[in-house]
């Protein structure tokens, strides 16, 4: 019968996984990947890879956990960079930081895809729905990543050190950095990631005037200046914070007034730490007085 | 340098950010500049918004003037001398500081610069210049800067300013002549088109130079734009448009502004106050500009003699469609990227999107509509290899209120308010 036929890399009996867990880095995703061609499951359509904090456990699937493997992985990485270049690995990466719930399957099969056709341009083939799903999350990847660029607001704290705390959709840290790096290069900062719990962190006494300095990884910040960095604020914080909300209230066009379309350029979502959001109606640093 | 009184600072810019406020360019794109040296700042290609007004608009840059006292008395200008509005007026230094602290917190991308004219022009300018130059100089900032050219400033001065700007402008105001020499009587089209003149020139000459010198130093790397006020003088989008494409041929501009007239003043030569902002019309002006700039439309296509006014209930691509059925349907399998992009509801991000995908497969609405074109408009104009139902329609003798009746935004009656004007 050749449904039991015997699969050399299971013992006879052991049901074949459809579920593949990785550790939830791009290291352990790509782990993962080894290991489905490693034991030749890649023909299996059920397949799915999932990270492992995001699996909920069931009945009927039965799911392995793969370690990560930094060989595996970069034996992966080399292959996948030979087959997709550049700008095919960066989709891989941002694909993979949207966290989203079938991100690692849908890689997946794009990975799939290439390694079976290594001569054609799959990346640009949105025809299939694999590449579409990975190109849309690109997008929407992109999308936050420019919105932290342009969202993060510094405060001044009394260490001389320019701070800011976000909450974006996805794992945008990684991929914002370098242009922060690149543009503040004169002045000490962090940007801190409240739902992940970590930031980066940029200290200009490491920088030389041909070169800006690494960034740094940061962790475990004290909740109660995370909560209320107002506590923190350098003495010309709050000074600077009510010209922020006075430009940006006086820069308004009342005859023009349109909610929907602001809301739509800037979700509500954000507003939290926009301090031009945080402006009481009748505040009297907003008024127009000479 | 003088001490800044922060006490007073705070009244200034409210009062010089609202009468800035109607300036609409907001474009921080194009800027070139890196941070090299470790100072501070470092363009972005495209440009960054970092916040919306309530308006829905842009916030990108610090747009204030230095001054709002003028002695000029244009009609449609709440800066102008007989306007009893409160008056102030910024230190260098103080445009300086807000500036920089505004960038180093992330708020801007960097600093619109305008002015109302004190003395004379000359005078005005050099005070522009002398903020940019103190920026980019003593505080080493990298960010972006846009002044506003003073009518009747000298060569001299536009051309130092144009090394420290990434962007200089000057705005045309009023559409037509007459209604310029109607509303504003002190200033001529010949006089403003002047600096553009001369700020175009340079551009050239120092893209030849640097063509050899590479250190040659850069001129206004982003260019130059203008804005045009509609709906304050009885200009038609004919004119309107027809006057945008000859700055975008003449003098190679990157941007023209639409800016729809919003009444505050009363002055018998204008609208009534309260006479509705033309957003509607603004919005086509500005659709029709992306087609002469990005779609490959001329100017005669967009707007035809025998009806000068765009149309307000459809955008400019829909109608140049719907006039000219001759050209559809559009077989997306094998159709020119040129030909792609004038099908209403494709986009240029779509159209390049479906010419790589057709080389993978035979390209469906389904297809379409995951690329993120607006089939519900496209559908009547293509065909594909399959079939396509919506086709049939394209005969009709009503083709235009059906497809528009179909089209229908769901937002047409906060909109509707706009087509009194007219």
């Amino acid at each position: 019968m050749l449904e039991l036929a015997p699969n050399t890399a299971y013992p006879v009996g052991q049901l074949t996984p459809s579920i593949v867990l990785y550790e939830p880095s791009f290291e352990g995703w790509l782990s993962a990947v080894f290991y489905v061609y490693a034991n030749k499951l890649h023909d299996d359509e059920a397949l799915q890879l999932i990270a492992q904090d995001c699996y909920v456990p069931s009945l009927i699937a039965q799911a392995t956990s793969v370690v990560p493997n930094e060989e595996h992985a970069e034996r992966v990485l080399v292959k996948l960079n030979q087959l997709l270049g550049r700008s095919g690995m960066r989709n891989l990466l941002w694909g993979f930081l949207s966290e989203k719930e079938h991100i690692g399957t849908t890689l997946f099969w794009v990975v799939k895809y290439a390694i079976d056709y290594p001569n054609r341009h799959i990346m640009q083939d949105v025809g299939n729905l694999h590449v579409l799903e990975l190109v849309q999350t690109v997008k929407s990847v992109g999308r936050e990543k420019h919105r932290m660029e342009a969202f993060v607001r510094f405060e001044h704290t009394t260490d001389d050190i320019y701070f800011a705390r976000v909450e974006p959709d996805f794992n945008v840290l990684p991929l914002i950095g370098e242009h922060f790096r690149q543009r503040y290069q004169d002045q000490h900062w962090a940007i801190y990631d409240i739902t992940r719990g970590y930031g980066i962190y940029y200290d200009k006494s490491n920088s030389t005037v041909t070169r800006p300095a690494t960034l740094q990884t940061i962790t475990d910040l004290d909740d109660a200046v995370l909560r209320r960095p107002a506590s923190i604020h350098s003495a010309d914080e709050r000074r600077y914070q009510q010209f922020w909300q006075g430009y940006f209230t006086n820069v308004n066009i009342t005859e023009r007034k349109n909610p929907r379309l602001h809301r739509q350029y800037l979700p509500q979502r954000y507003w939290k730490y926009l301090s031009e959001k945080q402006i009481l109606p009748n505040a009297e640093h907003i008024q127009k007085r000479r | 340098m003088a001490a800044i009184n922060y006490e007073r600072l705070q009244g200034k810019l409210n009062i010089l950010a609202d009468a800035a406020k109607y300036d609409v360019s907001c474009s921080s794109s194009a800027g070139t500049r890196k941070n090299q040296g470790g100072g501070l700042g470092d363009a972005s290609k495209t440009g960054i918004c970092h916040s919306y007004t309530e308006d829905g608009r842009c916030v990108s840059l610090l747009k204030i003037l230095l001054t709002n006292h003028c002695i000029y008395d244009c009609a449609y200008c709440t800066s102008r001398k007989s306007n009893d509005t409160p008056r102030a007026a910024f230190t260098v230094e103080e445009v300086v500081d807000l500036t920089m602290q505004f960038y180093r917190r992330n708020y801007i991308e960097g600093l619109f610069l305008s002015s109302g004219i004190f003395k004379n022009g000359d005078y005005t300018m050099e005070r522009l210049v002398e903020v940019a130059k103190i920026l980019r100089t003593r505080e080493r900032f990298n960010g972006y800067i846009h002044l506003k050219t003073i009518p009747g400033a000298s060569k001299e001065l536009l051309l130092e300013a144009g090394l420290y700007a990434d962007r200089l402008s000057v705005n045309i105001e009023i559409p037509t002549k007459s209604g310029l020499a109607l509303l504003a009587p002190e200033k001529s089209h010949d006089e403003l088109k002047a600096p553009m003149q001369t700020v175009k020139e340079e551009i050239v000459t120092i893209r030849e130079s640097r063509k050899t010198h590479k250190k040659a130093p850069k001129f206004t790397p982003a260019g130059q734009t203008s804005q045009m006020i509609v709906g304050a003088s009885n200009e038609t989008d004919l004119q309107v448009i027809q006057l945008s494409s000859h700055f975008y041929q003449t003098y190679d501009l990157k941007r023209v502004y639409y800016s729809g007239y919003v009444p505050m003043l009363s002055d018998n030569r204008l609208p009534a106050i309260g006479t509705p902002v033309p957003m509607v019309r603004e919005n086509r002006l500005y659709q029709a500009d992306w087609l002469m700039r990005f779609y490959g439309f001329g100017a005669h296509e967009i707007v035809e003699p025998e009806s000068p006014f765009l149309d307000l209930d459809c955008d400019p691509k829909l109608a140049w469609a719907i006039r000219h059925r001759e050209h559809f349907p559009v077989n997306i399998q094998t159709a020119s990227y040129e030909m792609i992009v004038r099908i209403p509801g494709i986009g240029t991000k779509t159209a390049k999107k479906i010419v790589t995908a057709r080389k993978f497969n035979q390209l469906t609405l389904y297809h379409l509509k995951k690329m993120g074109a607006a089939v519900n408009r496209a559908k009547y104009f293509i065909a594909t290899t399959g079939k396509n139902e919506h086709l049939a329609h394209l005969t009709r003798e009503n083709f235009r209120q059906y497809v528009l009746a179909q089209t229908q935004t769901k937002y047409k009656d906060q909109r509707s308010g706009q087509l009194a004007l007219f």
